[in-house]
């Protein structure tokens, strides 16, 4: 651990600011010498802006900020840090909700933005092969411009939010009804170890393709929610889909939330939807932005309790579409819930529908600090996890609830999200959203779920209920990976 | 908490202001994802981009940085002030204010006595000096005109306020849109005594400086008992029409008006007649200042097209979208590699075009864009719009 110099800010606006290393001044040179002057910072203004994020998480100061442009760079940023045992961050848009790019223990944050090269895109065995910095945007855009008949899936994100942080911290999706967390979309990744040494896991390791992860042993979960610990991913090839020739949407508005629920699990193992998310009325409010005569301008007794988005697709033909449709409306009405075309829904709708997107009413409510717990479950636990999660809000009134539910891999599994906005110049606020943080963790992991892109108290809460061998087995890897502890070190509580 | 102490704290730095924000799936015609932050895309850091800045100013305000940060002035003043992220973020209220915040930071940094940036604080000099911020001498301020300064009247129905660059640099725009008016017979004058506008000073965060100049000119204007102003830079239009009334409350009752905007409503009423042709592609460049910042985009476009000979086609980046040129904001002066930097990237959107020639209504954009024509060796010409006019009618 590094030391603490001091903590300046009241509980709730705290700032911690660390030691610098005795040889700040000849590493500062160093990083100079690896990276040029343009692209090393020091100084507290550049620093603070990596300090924190838009959670509740406390921010930590860096000592350097350091943006190198190539794999060989990154290669001399990692050994330089290995050899002075300083700390060491990765970084592209800092928006992943967890505060995992606060820099807990002070040291380099290294800002990978300038790695955003699109190095391949192979149509035929479909996928691209993108660096660490490449955003959201920039993919899609590639695609759009140069590979129409591609697709990528898209994160419920900023456009200017990392592919390759997304994919690795088990991000959600467009496609996830189909595929699950955006670690399915891995083929193969290049990373630099903590300790120098340049990696390729997946097929690529072996053939000039980076077609698969298949049938090496499988190396990418030492890096897929490792929260940056292991090293740094600097190339990722990612899963492309065909464009689909016919795209369809339906909504479903109720206050049948059992109903819902049986519907949605079923439609999972139906296996016909590219994605399935359910909304309570306060996300459908902020982020779809509901017209207000279907929503209601406050919940009221006239405004549905929930919104079910089902998203599908046809490759080939339109009877493949209309397949699908007939199968969707034949559960809708078993479950008799009234569907709505998505164009009858509204304008705003196309916000959630335009990935990637900006959750403009979340990212931008205004008082500025927007944080989550994030959880994955069994599908079998949707309704009870939706039920705890309005309990823990109901106990914080000062919080609008705003929830939403996912789908998985054709009803594998499920995701539950708890998005909670709060007014950052407000301690009080932060501080009560701190508690309402650890409360929604621990009573979601009461009935099975496990919180993802965890802060570091809400990890060390799921290590502490995991089996103890498990965590062992963690602290093993690291240990070997990186002996001197440099690469994002706290993460995990390790 | 001030307003604007409280404006700092809504930016959660969600990077929305990094993007082209599209608003609806089924508008074809906004490009995807495309970027809109000079400095950001150029240094690649986040304290570079708007976001970055807003926690910047909330990190002063709450007393966890200070001004004399030795990064902090490279940060505040590599910004052209273009306001693109205001149209991109999408947090009600902030996105009103990110070129104000960053303004005040900056007359914070020159009050601090720690700011602006060296040359920007020569021009701020000269400017008290000899009223233009190009080191020029105020007595040759008139010389490019292309008649004798005494067949310039006291007293005019419209004044033409020139501005500095026009005056020192960019002479081909000043004398183009003098000729032209000499030579529709229009009852104009110009100030001997005009001051630069401000705008250069405002943006550096050197307010006193520009107020003072507002004030005089004003003044100046008001004796000649003109009822109309017309300019010929986007630059002083804003200062002019925006910046003189709403924040040093000078009043006047003059209408201010772009030159292209008077130009087309000459060419509506068919005071002006554009007979002979221009046969050219051309691709047509947004100035910030009267675009973003004024809301004039399709005027210049009407007259553009209604010259005979001449196709207009569009770059990706257009209107609010603009990619900046590069210039603005203290910029061109004190950061020319992101001046040239965002000038190229212009640049060579315009060349994807097809297009001869880029055309802009903005002696800055002017000069900053043919900077980076001729750096980099491209095959495009550059041109004012009033250039062309004056092409055809000379």
């Amino acid at each position: 651990m590094v030391e603490i110099e001091k903590t300046v800010g009241e509980e709730g606006k705290e700032l911690v600011i660390h030691k610098k290393v005795p040889n700040h001044g000849a590493i500062f040179k160093e990083l100079i010498d690896i990276v040029g002057e343009e692209y090393v910072m020091d100084k507290s203004a550049s620093l603070f802006v990596y300090s924190g994020d838009m959670t509740e998480n406390v921010p930590h100061m860096p000592e350097f900020v350091v943006a190198p442009i190539t794999v060989d760079e990154v290669q001399k940023i990692i050994l330089l840090a290995n050899r002075e045992k300083i700390p060491i961050v990765p970084f592209v848009s800092g928006s992943n909700l967890g505060g995992l790019t606060i820099p807990l223990e002070g040291g380099i944050i290294v800002d990978l933005k300038r790695m955003n090269k699109i190095l391949e895109v192979n149509e035929r065995d479909q996928y691209a092969i993108i660096e660490a910095g490449v955003t959201f945007a920039d993919i899609k855009d590639y695609l759009d411009k140069n590979h129409p008949n591609l697709i990528f899936t898209y994160t419920y994100a900023t456009p200017a939010a990392g592919v390759v942080p997304n994919v690795l911290l088990e991000g959600l999706v467009t496609l996830s009804a189909k595929y699950g967390t955006t670690v399915a979309f891995i083929n193969g990744l290049e990373a630099v170890l903590p300790t120098g040494e340049i990696v390729k896991v997946g097929s690529c390791a072996t053939s000039k393709y980076w077609f698969s992860r298949n049938p090496l042993p499988d190396l990418i979960g030492l890096f897929t929610s490792w929260q940056g610990m292991t090293g740094i991913v600097t190339k990722i090839a990612v899963q492309l889909d065909p464009k689909p020739a016919y795209t369809g949407i339906k909504m479903i508005m109720s206050d049948e939330i059992h109903e819902s629920f049986q519907l949605m699990e079923e439609l999972g193992r139906a296996q016909i939807c590219d994605n399935i998310i359910m909304f309570n009325w306060g996300l459908a409010f902020a982020v779809i932005q509901m017209p207000r005569e279907i929503a209601g301008s406050e919940k009221d007794e006239s405004a549905p309790t929930i919104y079910l988005e089902m998203d599908y697709s046809a490759v080939n033909t339109i009877k493949e579409l209309e397949a699908k449709e007939e199968i969707i409306e034949s559960l809708a009405k078993k479950y008799e819930c009234g569907l709505w075309d998505y164009k009858d829904v509204g304008d705003g709708i196309t916000k959630v529908l335009d990935v990637p997107m900006t959750f403009a009413g979340l990212f931008t409510h205004g008082p500025g600090g927007l944080t989550w717990i994030g959880a994955y479950g069994p599908c079998s636990q949707y309704e009870t996890a939706w039920n705890v999660a309005n309990e823990v809000f109901s106990r914080h009134p000062r919080f609008t609830p705003w929830l939403y539910a996912k789908t998985f891999k054709n009803g594998h599994f499920g995701a539950m999200r708890t998005l909670i906005g709060f007014d950052r110049s407000n301690a009080e606020e932060v501080r009560e959203t701190r508690v309402l943080i650890r409360e929604m963790a621990k009573e979601l992991m009461d009935i099975g779920y496990i919180p993802y892109k965890t802060p570091v108290e809400i990890a060390k809460m799921i290590l502490e209920r995991s089996d103890p061998n498990f965590a062992l087995f963690m602290k093993k890897i690291k240990n070997s990976l990186d002996p001197n502890r440099i690469m994002n070190p706290g993460r995990w509580g390790l | 908490m001030t307003e604007i102490e409280n404006w700092t704290h809504m930016c959660t730095r969600c990077g929305t202001c990094h993007n082209v924000y599209k608003l609806k799936l089924w508008e074809k015609s906004i490009p995807d994802w495309l970027t809109v932050c000079p400095a950001g895309e150029k240094y690649g850091f986040e304290p570079y981009f708007p976001s970055g800045k807003m926690w910047i100013a909330r990190g002063i305000t709450e007393g966890k940085l200070e001004l004399d940060d030795p990064e902090l002035l490279k940060i505040i003043y590599s910004c052209t002030l273009c306001g693109n992220c205001e149209i991109q973020c999408q947090t009600d209220i902030l996105k009103e204010h990110i070129t104000e915040i960053i303004e005040t930071l900056r007359e914070r940094v020159v009050e601090a006595g720690l700011g602006p940036m060296p040359k920007q604080k020569e021009f701020g000099e000269w400017t008290k000096k000899e009223h233009n911020p190009y080191l020029e001498s105020h007595e040759d301020r008139l010389n490019w005109l292309p008649f004798d300064k005494s067949e310039l009247p006291e007293k005019a129905d419209i004044i033409y306020f020139v501005g500095c660059t026009s005056s020192y640099r960019q002479k081909n725009i000043a004398s183009a849109t003098a000729n032209i008016l000499k030579k529709l017979g229009i009852n104009f004058t110009i100030s001997k005594d005009e001051w630069c506008c401000g705008s250069p000073l405002q943006r550096t965060g050197q307010s006193k400086i520009a107020k003072e100049c507002a004030e005089h000119n004003i003044e100046i204007m008001k004796k000649t008992g003109a009822k109309r102003v017309v300019t010929s830079c986007a630059g002083c239009y804003r200062m002019l029409a925006k910046d003189y009334k709403e924040r040093y409350e000078l009043d006047y009752d003059f209408e201010i008006i772009h030159f292209p905007d008077f130009l087309l409503d000459l060419l509506n009423k068919g005071e002006l007649k554009l007979e002979k042709s221009i046969n050219r592609t051309i691709t047509y460049h947004d100035p910030c200042h009267i675009g973003r910042h004024m809301g004039i985009y399709d005027s210049p476009r009407e007259m553009l097209e209604k010259i005979p000979g001449i196709k207009l086609v569009e770059m990706e980046r257009i209107k609010e979208n603009a990619w900046c040129c590069g210039a603005g904001g203290g910029v061109k002066s004190s950061f020319n590699d992101l001046a040239l930097f965002a000038a190229k990237e212009r640049c060579d959107e315009a060349v994807k075009t097809g297009a001869q020639a880029l055309v802009s209504t903005c002696p800055f954009c002017w000069r900053n864009l043919n900077d980076a024509i001729e750096v980099n060796n491209l095959d495009l010409k550059m041109y004012d719009l009033v250039e062309l006019v004056w092409e055809i009618i000379k």
